[in-house]
Parts: structure tokens; C-alpha cells; sequence
């Protein structure tokens, strides 16, 4: 199934089930266990919960089910790329930034376009 | 490639470890033993025929002991059943240094499980004394928890030993402390009273200096089980004071046998889940959830369907170059092969 989507083998590494903690019958990602600087690290579900012991290192993505208008992925892309190219140093802190961001944006009634163009570390 | 560790399929019921010990297989005969014979430990020998005897606690129950404390049954603790429970840590202690073959773990909490914790917490009115004591218990229960998840007949437990060895002993003075007290709390009237009170205070000293070492070794212990259990019994550390032995005890051992099963399975990962990275790894690493996120996979009318979210494929061939990409998942594939 993972196949289908990623034909070209881009895909590093896949942790699956027994990787999960269950805790109070939920699943989390515990992503102090995957011995990576946590600095360096994102993570994109669409379950907030399931990252709950590092919300910081976390983006949550709209759930999909069969939404073929969705472009949630090509605008999740681009702010990653931003992150790269910018040479982040903790990306916590970019994320930080970018949901204060939008907060702003959707408190102003503006449409949502995030960028990292103003952001200092 | 190391991956191949996270391969899991339905059909790959994970392997239980054989368990490395007899846990459950002997039950206790009900033996009908004089009354008194397990009261105390002056046969050390039979120490293995001891650990398979029907302890005092599993024999006809209609027959009520009196407490042994206070005549008052609805105050008094039953100090027969908290000697039971020392001569349980006691046998887990000779068992895990395997000069026994069994080692009942399910005794212990049968027998925790029959005593009036409640009425153990009354006794003392001295805070600092209750204080002390009750977390002298829970200390107790978390690390016969511990000992059943990771005792292992293969390898050596020294760790567990000196824990149940520091358990023992608190057991045994807070047993004494237990025997020693009126449970009255009525003033002292000469010197000699209050010589035994002042005893029992340097009791209660070093039961709380062992409680601290004691909790040092369990955090040590800790980041060896999965995370859900250990944040539990740090919770439960952290709250001593304020948290019932009863419900202390309700919250560490329901999980005893998922978390021995977890740990004896083969597929249970090892820390860090990742290979370490190498000099041309990524600098970044994004973790990806599998499905509603980039797919969604539903059957419909029995088929399988898969969909996969628009853009998807764009999107993992322009993070590639940039971050190692990780999926993170906790879907039920049936097979995936890597």
C-alpha cells in the first residue's frame, strides 16, 4: 500500500503499530524515541493528539478522506521548503511562529498565507 | 537493513517468550495448615515448600480473624496479612536470585488485594508517620510491578535484587512500626512510652531515607518500559501524599501482563527506533502519518479502495532532497512489504 504512493523509494524509514505507545486507550508518537535532534524534527498528522509529548515539533494537517480539490500537501510543501531554506536552526521555533501567524491572519479576517520572510531566530 | 525489524503482518502473530517462570500453572494446594505454622519464618528451610503452601489468606475466609491491633475491628489492620505480603516480597526475592523455581507474584497481589489498606492509613495520626508508611507501600507494589515485567530467568536481575532487598527491609520495619502502635494516639505518660515513641520516630526516619533511595532506583529503571507505563508510575512517585494506597495499587497493576507481553515480544522495538544518522543524512527528518493524511484507505462492498490525497507524490519528491522522510504509522495494514 505504502508502494503506491511512493514509487520512487523516498521514503526512508516506517515505523508502524508496535512503534506506538497506547496510552488512556489513544495512540501517541513518542518522537524522543526515534533518536533524532528533536530540533530537526517535524511531524504532520492529523491527529493533534498523537504527538502530544511533543506538540511544539507537530503540524496538524486537515483529515482526507476523498477530497480530490484538496492542496493541503502542496501548501504544507511549501512552507517546509521554507524551513529548509531559511536553515532553521530549532524548527519548534518556526512553527511557533508560523501558528502565531496565522492566529493573527484569522483574527484580522485575512486569508491564510504563511511565511517565514519576517521570521528571526 | 535494519528495516526490516518493522515488518509486521496479521499473519505474524507475535512470538510470545515462553514465560521464564512458572507463573500461574501452580495453584496454591489448600493445604490446611496449623494455625501459626506461617505466621513466622523460624522454618527457613522450607522456604520453597513455603511459596507453594496455601498461604493463611486463601483458606476458608468465613472463619474472620480478629485483628491484631485493636479490638475494635473497623479500626485495627490485620498484621498476619501485611507478614503474608513480607513473606511474598521475600520469596520474589529468593526466586529472582533463583534458588527457587516459583515464583508467585499472583500471591502477592491476591494477598495485597485482601488487606484493608484503607484502615492501614488510619492508624497513624502522626502525618509525617502516615506519610511515610503509605509511601513505604506504594513503593512496595511498584516494584513488585517492575520485578514481574522485567524479571527474566536468562539474565542477570541485580538491579530487581537490591530493589526487593531495600523493599524487604522497609516491609519488615514498617511491620514492626505497625505492632508497635496502639493506634490510640493517647498521650505518653513516662519516660518509658516516650522512649519507644522516639524509637519509632528514627524507624520512621530510616524508612523514609530507604523510600527516597527507593525511589532513585525506580526512576533508573523506568526508561526501560514503554512510555505509557513508566509516565504512570511517575505520576503515581510524584504524588505520593496525596494518592490512596488502594488507588495507587488499582492504577500499577492492571497493566502488569500487557506490559510483560509487549516487552517479551520479539517485534517490541528498541530504542531509538531510527538508524543513527550518517554523514549523508538529511539535516532535517519529517515524520509523516499514513493514513487520512497523505492516503485513505476504506473497504467498500468488501473491496479494498485506496485513495491517495492530490498531490501527494509531488509532495514526497520535493521534501526528499531535503528531509529524511519517515512514515509514522499506526494503521492496521495487514501486510506491507518493505
Amino acid at each position: 500500500m505504502l508502494d503506491s504512493i511512493d514509487t520512487d523509494r523516498l521514503i526512508f524509514h516506517r515505523l508502524y503499530r508496535q512503534h506506538i505507545q497506547i496510552e488512556n486507550f489513544r495512540s501517541v508518537k513518542d518522537l524522543s524515541k526515534l533518536g533524532r535532534d528533536l530540533t530537526k524534527l517535524i511531524i504532520v498528522d492529523n491527529i493533534a493528539e498523537n504527538f502530544k509529548l511533543q506538540p511544539e515539533n507537530g503540524i496538524v494537517i486537515k483529515t482526507w478522506r476523498d477530497d480530490m480539490r484538496d492542496n493541503a500537501l502542496l501548501e504544507l510543501a511549501q512552507i517546509l521548503l521554507e524551513i529548509v531554506k531559511k536553515r532553521v536552526k530549532d524548527v519548534r521555533k518556526a512553527l511557533v511562529y508560523l501558528r502565531e501567524l496565522m492566529k493573527r491572519q484569522v483574527v484580522r479576517g485575512d486569508n491564510v498565507s504563511l511565511t517565514l520572510d519576517n521570521f528571526v531566530e | 537493513m535494519s528495516d526490516k525489524n518493522y515488518i509486521i503482518s496479521s499473519t505474524l502473530k507475535p512470538t510470545k517468550l515462553p514465560r521464564s517462570f512458572v507463573y500461574t500453572s501452580v495453584r496454591f494446594k489448600s493445604a490446611r495448615l496449623p494455625r501459626g505454622s506461617d505466621t513466622d519464618r523460624t522454618d527457613s528451610s522450607s522456604v520453597i515448600n513455603k511459596s507453594i503452601e496455601l498461604p493463611s489468606i486463601f483458606r476458608n475466609h468465613s472463619q474472620a480473624r480478629a485483628p491484631c491491633i485493636s479490638q475494635n475491628p473497623d479500626r485495627g489492620i490485620d498484621v498476619q496479612q501485611l507478614k503474608e505480603l513480607e513473606e511474598c516480597v521475600w520469596s520474589l526475592l529468593e526466586g529472582i536470585r533463583g534458588s527457587m523455581l516459583i515464583v508467585s507474584f499472583e500471591k502477592y497481589w491476591e494477598i495485597s488485594r485482601l488487606i484493608k489498606w484503607e484502615r492501614f492509613e488510619d492508624m497513624f495520626r502522626d502525618e509525617s508517620m502516615r506519610r511515610g508508611l503509605r509511601e513505604a507501600v506504594i513503593l512496595e507494589h511498584i516494584s513488585v510491578a517492575l520485578t514481574e515485567i522485567l524479571y527474566s530467568s536468562k539474565s542477570p536481575n541485580q538491579m530487581l535484587d537490591s530493589l526487593l532487598l531495600n523493599i524487604h527491609q522497609n516491609s519488615l520495619s514498617s511491620i514492626q512500626h505497625v505492632m508497635s502502635h496502639n493506634g490510640t494516639g493517647e498521650a505518653f505518660r513516662d519516660t518509658f512510652t516516650k522512649r519507644i515513641v522516639m524509637r519509632r520516630k528514627d524507624q520512621i526516619t530510616e524508612i523514609r531515607q530507604r523510600n527516597l533511595i527507593l525511589k532513585n532506583m525506580i526512576k533508573s529503571i523506568l526508561p526501560v518500559l514503554p512510555t505509557s507505563y513508566s509516565m504512570l508510575i511517575l505520576r503515581i512517585l510524584k504524588n505520593t501524599d496525596h494518592i490512596t494506597i488502594p488507588k495507587a495499587v488499582s492504577a500499577i497493576f492492571p497493566s502488569i501482563s500487557k506490559m510483560r507481553e509487549i516487552l517479551s515480544d520479539p517485534l517490541f522495538p528498541k530504542e531509538p527506533y531510527l538508524p543513527p544518522k550518517s554523514e549523508f543524512s538529511k539535516e532535517y527528518t519529517l515524520v509523516l502519518d499514513l493514513d487520512e493524511t497523505l492516503i485513505h484507505s476504506c473497504s467498500e462492498k468488501g473491496a479494498d479502495k485506496l485513495n491517495i490525497r492530490p498531490y501527494c507524490s509531488d509532495f514526497l519528491n520535493k521534501l526528499a532532497p531535503h528531509y529524511e522522510l519517515v512514515i509514522f504509522t499506526a494503521g492496521l495494514q495487514s501486510v506491507i512489504f518493505i
